[in-house]
């Protein structure tokens, strides 16, 4: 009885232990910074890299197929250039070039850079450019000009930026993010 | 020296939850989702999805692009994917059971808007070993073929729509998409 006692003194901390450590694992071994880029994280889904099965499982484990690695890149931040976390009560403003792509999309995440159905996401032929050619959209809950994208909430949330078939050889530069206003 | 058997134990159990969930949950869980979304749909055939499977599934892709699928399974024997895309940007991709890729072509890559992939199960280690054929991509007489690790899995076209209103012309182009067994010779 004593022993028993202790084995499950010993096994269920173990099991907790284990839970916590693999779900931290799914959520943040699978990506990492982005060289150029600060701010921005990369899911390691390309199948040579060790981190991949991690990229790999946080995906599978919210229910959504893996982006084709072979022809997509994934990259998420959820804080602005200044460390700001992104929330829906502030104006965030994305602005950036982002050339050399075939196809890109930017969708609103979950903090943790996990997408969920409905989530709103911009495409490349949805947006307006400037006269250069630069990409401007702003991310508030209220109607802003322009492109908007318009967060779930008040929350804190994550960007979502899939580069489609980037050309070979040409150096990635991701959006920058600024706050406006809260 | 019972205390240090008791936390040895209790740090085997978490090694052990751990490596089992990171293993086995993701698989498990993108499963039922899967299921959720296609319960209704048969094995070896492409259907176009719906607008709301396709949020869910590809969270990613905005709601106006089209995505093709196809629940193959090669436990029978090959199964032949022949994709009808509209010009522009398209991919298709093979992934298995498990959700990992193992196959990935863009229009670009193909060079043409109709292509066929035969997907072809692994061969057994005997049948290596009896030199059976060949494994891995490579474009045959009848297209391309590929071999899957896993015996059922996802065949996924997709294609971005530049302006919503076009989106039932590339439904009706990838539509003509079939996914099925290759007949016996």
């Amino acid at each position: 009885m004593r022993n028993l006692n202790f084995a499950l003194t010993a096994m269920a901390p173990g099991v907790g232990l284990g839970l916590v450590a693999a779900s931290w694992s799914l959520s943040s071994a699978g990506s990492s910074p982005v060289l150029g880029n600060p701010g921005w994280r990369e899911w390691q889904l390309a199948t040579a890299t060790d981190a991949a099965p991690y990229a790999a499982g946080f995906f599978l484990s919210s229910g959504t197929v893996p982006p084709a690695s072979a022809h997509a890149r994934s990259f998420f931040r959820n804080r602005d250039d200044e460390g700001n976390a992104l929330t829906g009560d502030c104006v965030f403003v994305l602005s950036g070039r982002p050339a050399g792509l075939r196809w890109w999309s930017l969708a609103l995440a979950n903090e943790d850079g996990s997408l969920k159905p409905g989530h709103p996401v911009l495409a490349a032929p949805d947006v307006v450019t400037t006269a250069d050619g630069d990409l401007v959209i702003r991310m508030a809950r209220r109607a802003q000009p322009g492109n908007w994208l318009r967060p779930p909430g008040d929350g804190r949330y994550a960007l979502y930026f899939t580069a489609g078939s980037p050309l070979e050889g040409m150096a990635l530069q991701l959006p920058a993010i600024k706050r406006e206003g809260c | 020296m019972g205390r240090v058997f008791w936390l040895g134990v209790g740090l085997l159990v978490a090694i052990a939850t751990y490596i089992s969930y990171v293993l086995f949950a993701p698989p498990l869980l993108f499963q039922r989702a899967l299921a959720a979304q296609t319960r209704d749909l048969p094995q070896n055939q492409s259907f176009v999805l719906a607008p709301e499977a396709q949020m869910a599934l590809f969270p990613a892709y905005p709601a106006s692009s089209v995505v093709v699928l196809c629940k193959y399974d090669v436990s029978a024997g090959p199964v032949t994917v022949t994709a009808h895309m509209p010009f522009g940007y398209w991919t298709l991709t093979g992934y298995g059971r498990d959700g990992k890729q193992f196959y990935s072509l863009t229009d670009e890559q193909a060079g043409t808007n109709s292509i066929t992939m035969r997907i072809v199960p692994r061969l057994s280690l005997l049948e290596q070993m009896l030199g059976s054929g060949g494994e891995g991509e490579s474009l045959t007489a009848a297209g391309w073929q590929v071999t899957t690790p896993q015996k059922s899995g996802l065949a996924v076209l997709w294609a971005p729509v530049d302006d919503p209103m076009q989106r039932p012309l590339a439904v009706e182009i990838m539509a003509h998409s079939r996914c099925g067994p290759v007949p016996k010779s």
